[in-house]
């Protein structure tokens, strides 16, 4: 009601009285000489877009103004403007396309990040990703310093909203948005729009990081014909990439099509490989100059070994920090033994239709489906197969003597060192010969996703300055969990048993069944195991957007009504829940609401004060909603939605020679849950923490800047001074996953932690480029005040028991781990020819060019803890460090 | 589709798409391992001791072995139950040995029947509760060989063989130079039926075996025996384990409940079928006296029952009687019993006689029932102040029927050298039921 009463306020107090004029600009890509379309324009700060002409009109107060042009596909371009006519005609501006790939975000997303071989939530990192615009702070934020693992304004990935043509890409059940489901496909998604931090979204209601939309059709693709081959020593070391786009022709007709593989027999990392694949393929029909249809289906198999991270004992004891304990020798061949088998394609279908000069109705609906699957061992009374189980360390050793003699041994051979297949495979043969099950086996954990996605929305200009735009959004579908086998390793059949469970419950024999309704059941490759169950959910969100700019004043507001629905479909009857496993469990069904809005106000047309605010509530994520869902369908306790209130405010310097831009945000997270599980070898079960009431603030400071000095040289720079702490002492409820041990309510001391990540990081660097088609840039980036991931039981009053006030061991076990910040430098260089009508382009990268190995950049405490001792070495933590120099070689043809 | 206006461009994008899709096909990461060849271990050295003289060699306290010994023999034990932790037993024809080792889970390698040599050099003798075992110095005392080494040190020669026969024994031909071998008792009954074998709060627990003859050894099982909550089975049947020793008792352990062999649940074992100690007094024993103003009394103090005719009235024929006894569904039924005496009654060479009877109305006068003296027992001798077990009295001739065992005192007068005190206490009957 606040906000309506706010829209009345603005809609009665401004009255524009100052004369108006309309600017006409008409761009073309300077090589083809063909109209660049739907590609974003600034006008000072408005973004405008080009239509299917290429051409814009805007209507504006007389005035100054500058026009920027400033994307993926296009060199940046100004041009400063007088507005004191009624109609301005600037003709025809050339725009160069970018022959260089210095800028070229999505190629970093595919390459820079180890943390995307991380499993779990600490690793996740895409924020910011897609996030390149006219804005030198986003664009280093995301290019420079996305290695650091530096997530603009801390905020996790869920976040940041991500959408294809309005679809909305978030996953429904982690929040997270995943790039890797349209990797390679670099030159067929640089057409987007984009937003940072809070502001008017007009496909969606976007999120309070910021938005970005993916306009993936065959007519917003630039027309191209484009083989390129790129070598690198990242995550793989060849990518050969194809693009074809043919541009509409005479009847209204574009094609595209992208396929490429991207391949690496051994990553930067050792026992890492990749094996990736993506195609797409879009047809776009123009029926007239009011109503088009495109059908577009793309995809991204991939294939790849992963890394895992390590406590820094087995670093220092391999002497490098890119150990990697997921590998071993078979037969003297390196084998993974996480291996990700991903394949989510998608096909969607969009419409856009201009029904007259001020109404648009756009409308996409899109089918996703496939497969995501990672391999991981599994074992029945053997011993752990994984080389850095903590017993195995020199660390478990009690006496140096044995320390020293555990430290020969393990540093022996990589039969100790790295997972031992051979020895797997021989265990497995003599249980075999005894008539027993499988040892070890190689599973897959699945979780296929299904699901239905629209968008529509509908926009309407209310006069020349006022906007409303109002849609719906949303997805439908089911994620289908399962385990299977996928390797015997030789054996004969597994057992599909709750080890953890057997111990535990000899009375009883059923407990330990995975599946009652199939007991003892042999288990060969490719069956299902283990757990077995549907996650269906739905989400649709309402959204409204009322804008209007003024010659002095522009504002906003938007607001977003959604409903949100999920529960669990068991196929399996758990013999530790055997009434709450199978079947369908119950709904949860939640109501939400979000509310955003912003005033900017132009001081001129170079000085620009801006602010937004929004309130927002949200369900908890499914994830993190369950207790364990592969057991049951029990719920947390008082499952309630989330809110999360922020506010920013942004001084704007738009000069001809000089952007600068610096804002102040602060947000609050109130009510948040979070759910870690992990394995207890003591009880041999798994133990869920479920932590309710996280609340958090956010706030900082994000400086960027850049200043030419010379026609062709400028500085670019950009900071954060970031201050993320967690505000709340939450409640964790540890569950144990067998019912050995009855759940328990603990309060997490972690009021004013740190939430983990670098909260100050930076950039600085000089960008040069010679009127000859080469340039070369030089950056420095730097980060501090990087936190450690902690374990909540760490900090309760159970840890700390027994122990005297100013024992010295209570700040030891409570205290939080600052890491190390640290610095790198990062060079490119290119150069490009024109060879008749076709060109040939070079470019080299490479990051971290002083080589700096010891570069912590997350990583996450043990779940687990010491009680009887309070030894805090004993499950150290595990660190992931950024990699060390890398290069990134391209040369590209255009033809 | 492709709008391309040249053969030029044709051409090039025909070679693209040829050498793009050559580049797709050469390069395929390999994901189907062959399986490695089946390793089957072969050792080529000899053993130069057996276990026998490798134990010999103890000399008490921690022993280092300096010499190059080799010895060889076949693994016995599994922890594949958990019953066994982190200890290996091999034994030869000569003995057995515990090898104790820093290492779980040790079936999966070294199977029951796995042949295995050990390079002794470098570990240690030690003596834990009396028996020699070998491993390696911990704290200056015996401890386990650590996973470090103990590739160094253990050796498999050979796919698993058969599990040695076990060596057959009574519980009483059972001699030292077992210990550490597998060893089979037949025909053993658990003292205690239906309990756990060892409950969770103990770290280990001990149960008695027992056979016919009453000769009984301990079976001690770990709370992680993933058999530690099963029920000690009711029958008599027979045991397979390794035997140990503990400060001089010898303990027999499990590989796996699966060892029990041949047991027949539906075997008879002793029962008490009376057993009465006296720690209270009786409510169903029956005191009758037929002379005197004196009768068998409870004795609160020693926990008995007692009688003295020592200044009485008239001279005593006092009766106490047994609750019925019921011999149906039995065999070897077995009468024992302890009395003693004081004071010595000239006049009555038997003060204290023992009788049986089955047609005792079970109250009143005994004397009109029909008794039979119980002859061939031993009772405390004249004034000895011993208590004396009255060794087994076979009732196997009542077998079928409901029996009363009556105590008969008599004096010859009411004063000393007249009179006699006795004494009666743990009365039992056993006798094998099913």
């Amino acid at each position: 009601m606040r906000i309506f009463c706010l829209f009345a306020f603005f809609v009665v107090t401004t009255i524009a009285i100052a004369q108006q004029g309309t600017i006409k600009v008409k761009f073309v890509d300077k090589d083809q000489q063909q109209p660049v379309i739907n590609y974003p324009i600034w006008i000072n700060t408005q973004k405008f877009i080009t239509d299917d002409k290429g051409t814009l009109e805007a209507k504006l107060p007389y005035g100054t103004y500058l026009l920027i042009v400033s994307g993926d596909e296009y060199e940046t371009y100004t041009q400063k403007i007088e507005l004191h006519t009624e109609e301005l005609d600037i003709q025809t501006i050339e725009l160069t396309a970018k022959s260089f790939s210095n800028n070229d975000i999505s190629q970093m997303s595919e390459q820079t990040f180890l943390s995307d071989d991380i499993d779990d939530k600490q690793g996740q990192n895409i924020s910011g990703l897609l996030h390149a615009f006219n804005d030198p702070f986003t664009n280093i934020a995301s290019f420079n310093l996305s290695s650091f693992n530096f997530r603009s304004r801390g905020y996790d990935a869920a976040n940041f909203a991500v959408y294809i043509n309005g679809l909305p890409m978030n996953d429904f059940e982690n929040g997270r948005a995943s790039y890797s489901e349209w990797g390679g496909l670099n030159n067929v998604t640089r057409n987007k729009v984009s937003t940072n931090g809070i502001d008017a979204s007009n496909y969606a209601f976007g999120n309070i990081g910021g938005s970005t939309n993916i306009l993936m059709t065959a007519g917003s693709i630039r027309k191209q014909n484009q083989l390129s081959y790129a070598i690198s020593n990242r995550s793989y070391t060849h990518r050969l990439m194809y693009t074809y786009s043919s541009g509409y022709n005479e009847k209204g007709l574009a094609y595209a099509f992208s396929i490429s593989k991207r391949y690496a027999e051994r990553g930067y990392v050792k026992g890492t490989w990749y094996d990736a694949y993506s195609y797409f393929a879009s047809i776009e029909k123009k029926w007239n100059n009011n109503h088009q249809t495109a059908l577009t289906i793309f995809g991204a198999p991939y294939k790849r070994g992963m890394q895992a991270p390590a406590t820094q004992e087995c670093y220092d004891l391999i002497g490098s920090n890119y150990y990697n304990p997921n590998w071993g020798y078979q037969d003297g061949i390196v084998r993974n033994a996480k291996v990700r088998k991903v394949n989510q394609p998608m096909i969607f279908l969009t419409e856009s239709y201009r029904l007259n000069d001020k109404q648009k109705l756009n409308f996409s609906t899109g089918y996703q489906f496939g497969r995501f699957g990672t391999t991981s061992l599994n074992w029945y009374q053997a011993n752990d197969p994984r080389p850095d189980y903590y017993r195995y360390l020199p660390s478990y050793q009690t006496t140096p003597y044995f320390q020293q003699i555990t430290t020969d041994y393990w540093t022996s051979s990589p039969n100790v060192y790295q997972i031992n297949w051979d020895q797997l495979y021989q265990i497995n043969y003599l249980a075999t010969l005894s008539g027993q099950s499988a040892r070890y086996i190689v599973e897959e954990q699945r979780k296929d996703n299904n699901q239905w996605l629209y968008n529509m929305h509908f926009t309407h200009d209310l006069n020349d300055r006022t906007t409303l735009i109002t849609g719906i959004n949303g997805s439908v579908g089911k994620t289908h969990y399962f385990k299977v086998l996928n390797d015997l390793l030789g054996a004969a059949y597994w057992l599909d048993i709750d080890q953890y469970a057997e111990r535990d419950f000899p009375d009883n024999p059923s407990m330990l069944l995975n599946d009652i309704n199939n007991p003892y059941k042999h288990i060969k490759v490719g069956d299902i195991f283990g757990y077995n169950y549907n996650i269906h959910f739905n989400n649709h969100n309402a959204w409204l957007l009322f804008q209007q700019k003024t010659y002095r004043i522009d504002y906003y507001a938007q607001l977003q009504a959604s409903t949100s629905s999920f529960y669990r479909k068991g196929f399996m009857k758990n013999g530790r829940y055997p009434e709450a496993s199978y079947g369908k469990g119950n709904i949860n069904t939640f109501m939400h609401y979000a509310t955003k809005a912003g005033i900017t106000y132009k001081l001129s047309g170079r000085h620009i004060i801006t602010t937004n605010g929004a309130y927002i509530t949200q369900p908890p994520l499914p994830e993190n909603a369950f207790i364990n869902a592969r057991t049951s369908s029990r719920i947390i306790r008082n499952i309630e939605n989330e809110t999360i209130v922020a506010g920013e405010a942004s001084y704007i310097f738009r000069g001809i020679n000089s952007v600068a831009r610096i804002t102040a945000y602060q947000t609050y997270f109130y009510n948040q849950t979070d759910i870690r599980s992990f394995y207890h070898d003591q009880y041999q079960t798994f133990v869920n923490i479920l932590l309710q009431n996280i609340d958090k603030v956010h706030q900082g400071i994000e400086v960027g800047a850049e200043i030419k000095l010379h026609s062709s040289l400028s500085v670019v720079g950009a900071y954060n001074l970031g201050n993320y702490r967690y505000t709340s002492r939450p409640t964790a409820t540890i569950s144990y996953d067998n019912g050995s041990k009855a759940d328990t309510t603990e309060i997490i001391y972690m009021k004013y932690f740190y939430v983990p990540g670098p909260q100050n990081a930076g950039s600085i660097g000089l960008k040069y480029r010679h009127p000859k088609f080469w340039f070369a840039s030089i950056h420095f980036n730097q980060f501090d005040k990087n936190y450690l991931d902690f374990n909540p039981e760490r900090r309760t009053e159970l840890a700390i028991n027994n122990l005297g006030p100013g024992d010295p061991l209570i700040t030891q076990i409570t205290q939080q781990q600052k890491l190390k910040g640290g610095y790198t430098v990062d060079f490119s260089i290119g150069k490009s020819w024109k060879i008749g009508s076709q060109y040939v382009a070079i470019n080299l990268n490479i990051n971290n060019a002083l080589n700096n190995q010891k570069l912590i950049t997350g990583g996450y405490e043990q779940m687990r803890f010491d009680f009887q001792n309070k030894n805090i070495n004993k499950f150290p933590p595990k660190y992931f460090y950024s990699y060390g120099r890398t290069y990134f070689f391209m040369i590209s043809y255009r033809f | 589709m492709l709008t391309i206006n040249n053969m030029k461009s044709v051409f090039t994008t025909f070679v693209t798409l040829v050498s793009l899709t050559g580049f797709v096909l050469t390069s395929c990461i390999k994901e189907k391992f062959d399986e490695p060849p089946v390793n089957i271990p072969h050792v080529d050295f000899q053993a130069n001791k057996t276990i026998a003289e490798l134990k010999a060699m103890y000399s008490g306290g921690l022993d280092s072995i300096q010499d190059t010994i080799i010895i060889k023999g076949i693994v016995i034990s599994s922890d594949e139950e958990g019953n066994i932790y982190k200890s290996l037993y091999i034994q030869d024809n000569t003995a057995g040995i515990l090898i104790a080792l820093d290492r779980t889970n040790l079936y999966t390698t070294f199977k029951p029947g796995q042949r295995v040599y050990v390079k002794c050099k470098g570990l240690f003798l030690g003596n834990y509760g009396g028996v020699t075992q070998l491993g390696y110095k911990y704290n200056n005392s015996i401890g386990r060989i650590p996973n470090a080494i103990i590739d160094n040190h253990l050796f498999r020669d050979s796919l698993p063989g058969a599990v040695p026969t076990p060596l057959s024994r009574e519980i009483t031909t059972i001699t030292g130079n077992d210990i550490g071998r597998l060893i089979r008792i037949d025909n053993v009954f658990f003292e205690e039926v239906n309990v756990e074998f060892a409950p969770q709060s103990a770290s280990a627990t001990d149960r008695k075996l027992q056979d016919i003859n009453g000769n009984s050894i301990i079976l001690r099982t770990s709370k992680y025996a993933t058999f530690a909550s099963n029920k000690t089975p009711k029958g008599r049947g027979s045991i397979i384990a390794i035997l140990s020793s503990y400060n001089g008792t010898y303990q027999l352990y499990l590989n796996s409940i699966k060892d029990l062999v041949d047991w027949d649940t539906t075997a008879p074992i002793p029962s008490n079928i009376i057993y009465e100690t006296f720690t209270t007094a009786p409510t169903d024993w029956i005191t009758y006296s037929v002379s005197s103003n004196k009768n068998w009394i409870y004795d609160a103090t020693f926990q008995c029952m007692s009688i003295n005719g020592y200044g009485a009235d008239v001279p005593s024929h006092d009766w106490l009687i047994s609750p019925a006894i019921n011999l149906t569904n039995v065999s070897s039924p077995i009468l024992t019993f302890k009395t003693w005496t004081r004071y010595t009654d000239t006049g009555t060479p038997k003060p204290l006689t023992v009788w049986i009877s089955d047609n005792y109305t079970g109250t009143g006068d005994p004397t009109q029932a029909t008794w039979t003296e119980i002859t061939n027992i031993n009772l405390s001798p004249t004034n000895s102040q011993t208590w004396t077990h009255s060794g087994d009295i076979d009732l196997s001739n009542y077998i079928g029927k409901t029996i009363y065992i009556g105590f008969k005192y008599i004096s010859s007068g009411t004063g000393s050298n007249s009179s006699s005190h006795w004494e009666v206490d743990e009365f039992k009957v056993k006798a094998l039921s099913k």
